[in-house]
């Protein structure tokens, strides 16, 4: 048992804030952070390029592919630092997603080509999976790709695809096999976005942002060599990812970030008496309430990068840290809402924070729904990790009564 | 980052599991209840025997040399089984109170009779008002004569004190406008002890103390310096607490998981309703964050000079999580859990100490706010 990091992982942590503080435009204390999906993508874009001479963006990565092949508590702490400093520039879907998965599946040339540019911080890549009819069960998902001999062919619609309008290439999973069972007959492609067949539309949520899009795939012809690993077995292929770091440790530390900022607040706000708003007994219990659901999350993430750093696969641990984080991503934006008091409902700079706090809250709706919803995540828990019988396998005999 | 066991924690957790599970059964635990003492001389000795009353005991006081996260360890299987007795009483507050204020003569006398299981211990602190703050100590006072000490209070809340051997008692110091603990044998003449029904067979009882002589070498530590050790003392007894509750909570997790896999409705296990899943799940999540909130303080507590908010965090969120735990149990076990014959309402009894004794909820999350510097 130890609760503490090593100093070679703290020795770390310290260079990285040092950077990331050097790197921060202006004061870190009214850093806010940047919209990477909007008009700062680029900026975002020039970051990672940073990180990756650094060696960080992919820190991940084994040796061979370039990487450092970094412990997963010294991921931990390099998404910690980076989501406590509101700072850009990681790369989920091609560093943290793709990369690995074509580490595993692909072919000698497929990761030649695709690579490096990731490992150099130059392209964004984005996720095809859900689709209008298949969220939560993800693999009734229809998009058929068929073989025609020299080529594939793709047709249907990928949507909630997240930075489809700043990407140049998409993975996504398509159907290649409709007649057995619907697991069995997807398999894994790549994409590249910008195919005059493919339409990317943009989707609007109700904070006002452009994170999501509906992408269109109406006869895309794709190259043969632009499957990953063998036909048919594209889900188990996507299952490949889990076994990197996804401790969730982001959604802590960017809430520890958000407390800090919003007990400042708190502190120096009087109400129309002249008391600060802390000495509140009610917004004071919030907030240690709050302290205590930032470390419940921690200590979970935590959990996740050290079982996996055992070579254990944390199934329970990761529901619970996805529960628990996104859940937390919630009151801290109702938390940073309700003590603006009538400001907030004023998204201008009117409000505390020009109004963050808002905007956030309606942006964090989608993260227990996204990524397997709460409800997924607790029968994920109460199946596989408790033993209890799944209720769409189960046999009902109902004709025993009449 | 190690958040696994050590080699002597696995192997000290699976010995006390088999001899827990085997000598320590619900009929045990039940008939401990009405049981005076709380525990059979036979477990008694059995204990000492396999090291656990001297668990912390260092080597020279003829102990076993454990650190505290080591207890931590074996409490989360004693709550497990439900048992609560003179164990935490002498093993864990009365050896760390000594530990942390006795000199070596004072030592010498008491931890080598805890380690062989000749001796127990009870802590007299709380008064009437029943919290755990310094000013709690008001009906208690010591004052200073020629040839040592004389005694008088009222002391409630006083646990294990029937088969006590000493009392720790905390007194107000009139010289030095402080705290002052001495050891008090308990058949020193003006003590009489009273008992407060326990909901959950706890022993707990008022002690009165009156024109009780002590000498010079029964005072622990310095006069009117004993806040600082006491609540170094409370820090122990409250993740020693969350501990027994974490334990406690996989427990009724399991009888639980049991039920809800057996117990048919609409011709299927009722553990196979989502509605009833995600009640588990809840559950689940409670276990694994309390086991983590409380190995996390035990580790801190070993290891580390200031451990107070991970103590509070832990108490105060264990605390909460294991009574909503219990409150869920219920829930999905209905009408039959409810009733005295089915082992889940002892746990739920026993809950009612576990998440009071030492600081609730609220007052470790008022300590939360002033560590945070929330004012």
């Amino acid at each position: 048992m130890k609760y503490k990091f090593n100093n070679e992982d703290e020795l770390f942590r310290q260079e990285l804030r040092s950077w990331i503080r050097n790197e921060i435009p202006g004061d870190f204390n009214n850093w806010q952070g940047i919209d990477e999906a909007g008009d700062d993508f680029e900026y975002s874009l020039e970051v990672r390029k940073k990180l990756a001479k650094k060696g960080w963006l992919t820190m991940a990565w084994p040796k061979d592919y370039g990487g450092q092949g970094a412990s997963y508590m010294k991921q931990v702490i390099f998404n910690e630092e980076m989501s406590y400093h509101r700072m850009p520039g990681r790369d989920g879907f091609g560093a943290k997603m793709l990369g690995p998965t074509l580490m595993v599946h692909g072919s000698e040339e497929q990761k030649k080509r695709f690579l490096p540019p990731i490992a150099n911080g130059e392209v964004q890549w984005c996720q095809g999976y859900s689709e209008p009819d298949s969220g939560s069960d993800l693999a009734s998902l229809k998009l058929k790709v068929e073989d025609k001999g020299d080529h594939w062919l793709a047709n249907g619609t990928k949507v909630w695809t997240s930075m489809a309008h700043k990407a140049s290439w998409i993975f996504f999973l398509g159907r290649t096999d409709p007649d057995v069972p619907k697991h069995k007959g997807i398999s894994f492609f790549l994409a590249n976005i910008k195919d005059s067949n493919i339409e990317v539309k943009p989707i609007i949520n109700m904070a006002g942002i452009h994170h999501f899009n509906q992408v269109i795939f109406e006869n895309v012809k794709l190259p043969k060599d632009a499957l990953i690993g063998e036909l048919n077995k594209g889900w188990y292929i996507a299952a490949t990812l889990l076994d990197f770091e996804r401790s969730g440790v982001e959604y802590p530390a960017s809430a520890r970030r958000s407390f800090e900022e919003i007990v400042d607040f708190v502190k120096n706000k009087k109400n129309s008496s002249g008391i600060s708003l802390i000495n509140d007994p009610y917004i004071n219990k919030t907030l240690v309430d709050l302290d205590l659901e930032i470390e419940a999350a921690k200590l979970v993430a935590y959990e996740v990068a050290y079982l996996q750093s055992k070579g254990k696969i944390p199934s329970i641990e990761g529901s619970v840290a996805k529960i628990l984080g996104t859940q937390l991503a919630q009151k801290v934006a109702k938390i940073g809402t309700d003590f603006s008091g009538l400001y907030g409902q004023i998204s201008d700079s009117y409000a505390p924070f020009d109004g963050k706090y808002l905007k956030q809250q309606l942006f964090v709706t989608a993260y227990t729904i996204f990524a397997g919803t709460t409800e997924i995540q607790k029968n994920i828990i109460a199946t596989r990790g408790l033993g209890l019988p799944r209720e769409d396998k189960l046999k009902v005999n109902n004709k025993q009564e009449s | 980052m190690d958040l696994g066991l050590s080699e002597i924690q696995k192997m000290l957790q699976e010995t006390s599991r088999d001899y827990l599970v085997e000598n320590c059964t619900m009929d045990f635990i039940r008939a401990m209840e009405s049981d005076q003492i709380g525990i059979s001389d036979e477990i008694w000795k059995n204990m000492a025997d396999m090291g656990w009353l001297g668990l912390m005991i260092p080597d020279e006081y003829g102990g076993s040399g454990f650190n505290f996260d080591d207890m931590s360890i074996l409490l989360e299987e004693m709550g497990k089984v439900g048992l609560s007795g003179p164990f935490f009483s002498t093993s864990v507050i009365g050896v760390q109170a000594l530990l942390l204020s006795g000199d070596k003569a004072q030592k010498k006398e008491v931890l080598p009779k805890i380690a062989s299981g000749n001796l127990k211990i009870s802590l007299a602190f709380n008064e009437k008002t029943g919290s755990f703050e310094k000013s709690e100590v008001t009906n208690t006072n010591s004052i200073k004569n020629n040839d040592g000490w004389t005694l008088n209070g009222e002391k409630y809340f006083v646990n294990d004190a029937i088969g006590a051997d000493y009392f720790i008692v905390a007194s107000s110091s009139e010289n030095k406008n402080g705290l002052s603990i001495f050891l008090v044998p308990s058949n020193t003449e003006g003590i009489e002890i009273k008992k407060m029904e326990s909901i959950g067979g706890d022993k707990i009882y008022k002690v009165d103390f009156q024109e009780i002589k002590l000498l010079d070498s029964q005072l622990l530590g310095k006069e009117g310096e004993a806040w600082d050790i006491l609540l170094k003392i409370f820090n122990y007894g409250a993740i020693g607490k969350t501990s027994e509750m974490s334990g406690a909570a996989q427990k009724v997790m399991n009888i639980t998981l049991d039920y809800i896999k057996d117990r048919k409705q609409f011709d299927r296990p009722i553990g196979s309703f989502q509605a009833v899943q995600h009640h588990a799940a809840d559950m689940a999540i409670l276990t694994k964050v309390s086991t983590q909130f409380s190995r996390k303080a035990a580790w801190k507590l070993s290891n580390e000079e200031d451990s107070n908010i991970d103590v509070h965090r832990a108490k105060s969120y264990v605390s909460n999580a294991y009574h909503d735990l219990c409150q869920i149990s219920h829930q999905l076990h209905g009408a039959i859990g409810y009733t005295w014959d089915y082992d889940l309402q002892i746990f739920t009894r026993k809950m009612q100490h576990q998440k009071l004794a030492y600081g609730d909820s609220n007052f470790h999350q008022k300590k939360i706010s002033n560590l945070l510097n929330l004012k």
